[in-house]
């Protein structure tokens, strides 16, 4: 242990930083890629960008021709499904699952209409925004749990080096706005303390808020004590709608779903529905779930209402009044998913995102920057050094391409193709590699320069590929308010302003560079 | 809209933290404050700081208290850019952010 506690923290701080910050950025790109997970799949998807996205029909229209459809097309199904549009979906979408034949896997039939005029609309197969949600905890190519519990650790080491950040930055509200460019990993380290410090309350709230998402995976002894299965037994009990009733083999020939409803409606007028899921609809065992869409509440859990469908009496609610450790735990996980927030909030979670992705960057490079300004010019680095900083280069400037050449893949890839969401990762993955190759050889300026540029190539063109390869474009978004479209546009040509100014950056450091070095020897 | 005027009104709060440091008020006035003006600014900055609080709770406890946190990073960062870039247009803001936040709330009433 070092001599000092203000030394000791600054070693934590650095180390714990270091060992995992090319992960955490990972995780902090696709979190803040995924505040706007609905808003992505709605670009990735095209077909759907002719279709009006404010719903004229009432819900209870709405619900009434899914139930039609679905008497008509599947009356035996072993489960109907009918998700209504919300503001940052404007799909109707009415599925079923057929009774699954011995030794085999029943599969979802899905029907994607229009919310209006009802017309069915074939999508593109991809994972749009998914893809980065599931990135971020679930990483990709291996096992789930192997993952979460990395992803688990990587938090907790972030959690250790926030606070030991808080401890040895003594001067947080002196320093508050400070930012002096031009004088080498002073600057860096301004950047990472302004980066770190604007959004602060955020970053610890994302990194505790996001260590409670997995507390089951790495806390779940209370659980344990409690019920004899563990956590999956407390899960049934937590979401007692997650349960499938017994199929009772009676049939039901006058199902009472519309008393249902009517109780629903008349009982909570106000309650927006989200979906209704109808369990063994032909069955006198049938249960209707309605689930109530979350407003503006910090909670994460929908309230569920479930109604017998013989009887149609309201058999249970659920978490329509939670109790208070309930509405805790719910209330943090509202709080790190952002799912509650309209508009406005969810562009400052966004930048707060951001931010903590500037401070991780800053971070990793700062570190390399300041054993490279220690060393003595006739010093050649170390192996250690190496590898920071083509994990460095690779991930900081890698990932941004990649996630362009997920878009390109996603326009460019032929429409029928069969497993093409799988080849969008892919191209995904395989960019990444690329860049990571290109980083072991070229770590310098002029590698960062390189991909810097490449970054702004592929970020200024992606408005110009999605107006080619659709049919609309910036300024058919603006004059039709698709506002989330034209945003996407906007934020592609500013990320591609970004990195040319990434460039020119570096290509004066480039020129100052040998003459300084000149100048030296000449002195 | 009241997100809107708690918006302007941190970011009011914030130029004047930024102004009762001496560094950022030289850089932006070319002189130093005496003592007196930087302590006034300090209190004019918790006050308003405090208003921005009251305002996003008042709308919603859970929501608002997200809002602030929101709002506090834009604002540091907006600062923090401009200082760092182009400090004398702290000038401009010291008379546009009252008139922008009088006109929004002039504006929110009718």
């Amino acid at each position: 242990m070092k001599d000092s506690f203000f030394r000791s923290m600054t070693w934590l701080h650095t180390w714990v930083g270091l060992l995992f910050c090319w992960l955490l950025w990972l995780v902090f790109f696709a979190g803040t890629l995924s505040f706007f997970r609905q808003e992505i799949t709605l670009w990735s998807k095209p077909e759907l960008h002719q279709h009006s996205m404010t719903v004229q029909s009432s819900q209870q229209d709405l619900l009434n021709y899914g139930f039609n459809r679905l008497n008509s097309e599947a009356p035996g199904a072993a489960r109907w499904w009918i998700s209504l549009p919300s503001e940052r979906n404007p799909l109707l979408r009415v599925s079923h699952l057929p009774y699954a034949q011995p030794g085999e896997k029943a599969s979802w039939m899905n029907h994607n209409l229009a919310a209006d005029s009802k017309t069915p609309i074939t999508t593109r197969e991809t994972k749009g925004g998914s893809f980065f949600y599931r990135l971020h905890f679930d990483l990709h190519y291996m096992d789930r749990t192997t993952a979460r519990w990395i992803v688990c650790l990587a938090s907790l080491f972030m959690l250790v080096a926030l606070i030991s950040g808080i401890v040895i930055h003594k001067r947080i509200f002196k320093d508050m706005f400070q930012f002096r460019t031009g004088k080498g990993s002073r600057s860096w380290l301004d950047g990472h303390n302004l980066s770190s410090v604007l959004a602060l309350p955020f970053h610890l709230m994302i990194t505790y808020t996001g260590l409670i998402t997995l507390i089951f995976t790495l806390f779940p002894y209370p659980a344990q004590t409690v019920y004899e299965e563990g956590v999956k037994e407390f899960r049934k009990d937590f979401y007692p709608e997650r349960q499938r009733p017994q199929q009772s083999h009676e049939a039901l020939s006058t199902p009472a779903f519309a008393q249902s409803l009517d109780h629903f409606f008349t009982n909570w007028p106000e309650q927006p529905i989200s979906r209704i899921i109808i369990d063994h609809p032909q069955d006198a065992a049938a249960v209707m779930k309605i689930y109530g869409a979350n407003r503006s509440e910090i909670k994460d859990e929908q309230a569920v209402w479930l109604y017998s469908g013989k009887t149609g009496e309201l058999l249970n609610t659920v978490h329509l009044e939670d109790s208070a450790a309930a509405q805790l735990y719910g209330g943090m996980i509202a709080m790190h998913t952002g799912r509650l927030a309209s508009a406005g909030l969810r562009w400052l979670y966004f930048l707060c995102g951001l931010a903590g992705c500037a401070m991780i960057a800053t971070g990793c490079v700062m570190w390399a920057k300041r054993i490279r300004e220690r060393q003595k010019p006739t010093q050649s680095a170390s192996f250690g050094l190496k590898l920071v900083e083509s994990l460095n280069l690779a991930a900081i400037m890698g990932l941004p391409l990649a996630t362009a050449a997920f878009f390109y893949a996603n326009r460019l890839l032929p429409v029928g193709h069969s497993g093409r969401a799988d080849q969008e990762v892919l191209a995904f993955f395989l960019t990444w590699a690329a860049a990571t190759l290109f980083a072991a050889k070229w770590r310098n300026t002029h590698g960062w320069r390189t991909l810097a540029l490449a970054n702004a190539l592929a970020w200024l063109l992606l408005p110009l590929c999605n107006a080619l390869t659709t049919q609309g474009n910036l300024i058919s978004y603006a004059s039709k308010g698709q506002w989330a479209l034209f945003m996407f546009d906007v934020l592609a040509l500013l990320a591609a302003a970004v990195f040319f100014w990434q460039s020119n950056k570096l290509q004066s450091v480039q020129q100052t560079r040998p003459q300084r070095a000149r100048a030296e020897r000449a002195a | 809209m009241m997100y809107l005027i708690a918006t302007l009104l941190c970011l009011g709060s914030f130029t004047a933290f930024a102004l009762a440091k001496t560094p950022h008020y030289k850089a932006v006035y070319g002189t130093r404050p005496d003592q007196t003006l930087s302590q006034r600014y300090l209190i004019t900055a918790w006050i308003m700081l405090l208003l921005t609080l009251g305002l996003n709770i008042s709308q919603a406890v859970g929501y608002g208290s997200l809002m602030f946190c929101g709002q506090m990073a834009l604002a540091v960062l907006l600062l923090g850019v401009i200082l760092a870039f182009r400090p004398h247009w702290v000038r401009s803001l010291f008379y546009l952010l009252p008139a922008t936040t009088l006109l929004a709330t002039v504006l929110s009433t009718l």
